[in-house]
């Protein structure tokens, strides 16, 4: 999804592909999200051929990017929301015990 | 770097040409990829000029044969087989290059059953190596000699006329399959007495393309472009000036090496899409 909100933005603002490349993405698989992205509706092409976002690609933006453009989740370092009985063990470093431990 | 619009062009050749199935750019990977590292080498006037050529480009790998060999032996005008118990299916070769293994041996063992299939009373014998034919017996014989792509019709007239002056005998009757031609090649072979019989006929990349409309802009694209890699003189916009666009088994040397040439003229490695080895 992250890479997907990124190339619409990409497009949006007529930008290169290095930032999804320095991703790590290749071009087979920028090429499958385009793909992707006219599957969805969100890219389409104007009358040269030149790729463009939609209304609906716009307002997928929109959506996913609702503070700034520029700036898109971070998936990887997304927590898992826990639960309220989920039990929580955190490490030991930053354990209230750890110093506790040598005596 | 490619833009966007280069990468979608790229995306919707793949697409278009049936070189990818499912929108999973993997399967044609190393194509794919070669495409992309040639395409970043180019300016954007080369990138245009090479995405147009490939619009036309015709891919043959080798799972495309057996349907390729079944409509070139359906091709077959029937009288042919009139009046006649056998066939030898013969290997399409150079008088030179007779001990050598070429794409068209293999191409006849696929063929044998094809025909049998269609005439099943008909002997049919395969023969890689054209000189056995002197020990065969034939009366009122049908020769078919056999290749996956006729380019300039060269070798095919070479081989014919070998047979002409070696090995020619009474009541043969002698026709060519190719599974792919060029159009100038098919037009040799013909104006020289032979009936060929193939699937598909393909024009030049430039010369007879309709989308490309200053081709003279063009062929300097494509000269700058040849300037680069490391191939001779002969081979500019195809051995001979053929302008081929086709890639089979084994891209044919007729195809503009821009597609094929391994190695720059400083022998760095050439990202041919359909590299020749």
């Amino acid at each position: 999804m992250a890479h997907l909100i990124l190339l619409i933005q990409l497009i949006s603002s007529r930008g290169g592909f290095g930032p999804l490349l320095n991703k790590g993405l290749t071009y087979s698989q920028i090429s499958a999200l385009i793909e992707e992205g006219f599957k969805s509706g969100y890219l389409s092409e104007n009358t040269d051929n030149d790729l463009i976002v939609t209304e609906n690609g716009l307002s997928f933006l929109r959506e996913h990017c609702k503070k700034s453009l520029w700036i898109t989740h971070q998936d990887k370092y997304r927590i898992p929301r826990s639960n309220v009985k989920d039990v929580y063990l955190p490490e030991l470093k930053s354990s209230f015990f750890k110093d506790k431990q040598a005596h | 770097m490619i833009s966007a619009n280069a990468l979608n062009r790229l995306r919707k050749i793949f697409k278009n040409n049936n070189w990818v199935n499912d929108d999973n750019f993997d399967e044609y990977s190393d194509i794919f990829v070669n495409y992309c590292n040639l395409l970043k080498l180019l300016s954007t006037e080369e990138q245009n000029l090479i995405m147009a050529l490939s619009e036309e480009f015709n891919h043959y790998p080798d799972y495309k044969y057996h349907s390729l060999i079944t409509k070139t032996v359906n091709s077959i005008d029937s009288t042919y087989f009139v009046d006649t118990k056998k066939v030898f299916l013969l290997s399409l070769k150079k008088p030179s290059d007779i001990n050598k293994v070429k794409s068209s041996t293999g191409l006849l063992y696929f063929t044998r059953p094809k025909i049998l299939k269609l005439h099943p009373t008909m002997t049919v014998e395969c023969i890689d190596i054209i000189d056995n034919l002197k020990v065969r017996k034939r009366n009122n014989a049908l020769l078919i000699f056999m290749d996956d792509f006729v380019g300039t019709g060269d070798t095919a007239l070479e081989a014919l006329q070998y047979y002409r002056d070696n090995l020619v005998a009474d009541g043969d009757r002698v026709i060519l399959l190719s599974l792919i031609s060029l159009k100038t090649g098919l037009d040799s072979i013909t104006a020289n007495g032979y009936k060929v019989f193939t699937t598909t006929v393909l024009g030049k990349g430039i010369s007879d393309s309709t989308k490309i409309t200053d081709k003279n802009a063009a062929f300097d694209i494509m000269r700058n472009i040849e300037e680069k890699l490391d191939v001779s003189v002969i081979f500019k916009n195809g051995y001979k000036g053929s302008e081929a666009l086709v890639s089979m088994t084994r891209t044919p040397n007729n195809t503009f090496p821009v597609f094929w040439a391994p190695k720059t003229i400083e022998k760095m490695e050439w990202p041919a899409p359909f590299i020749r080895r």
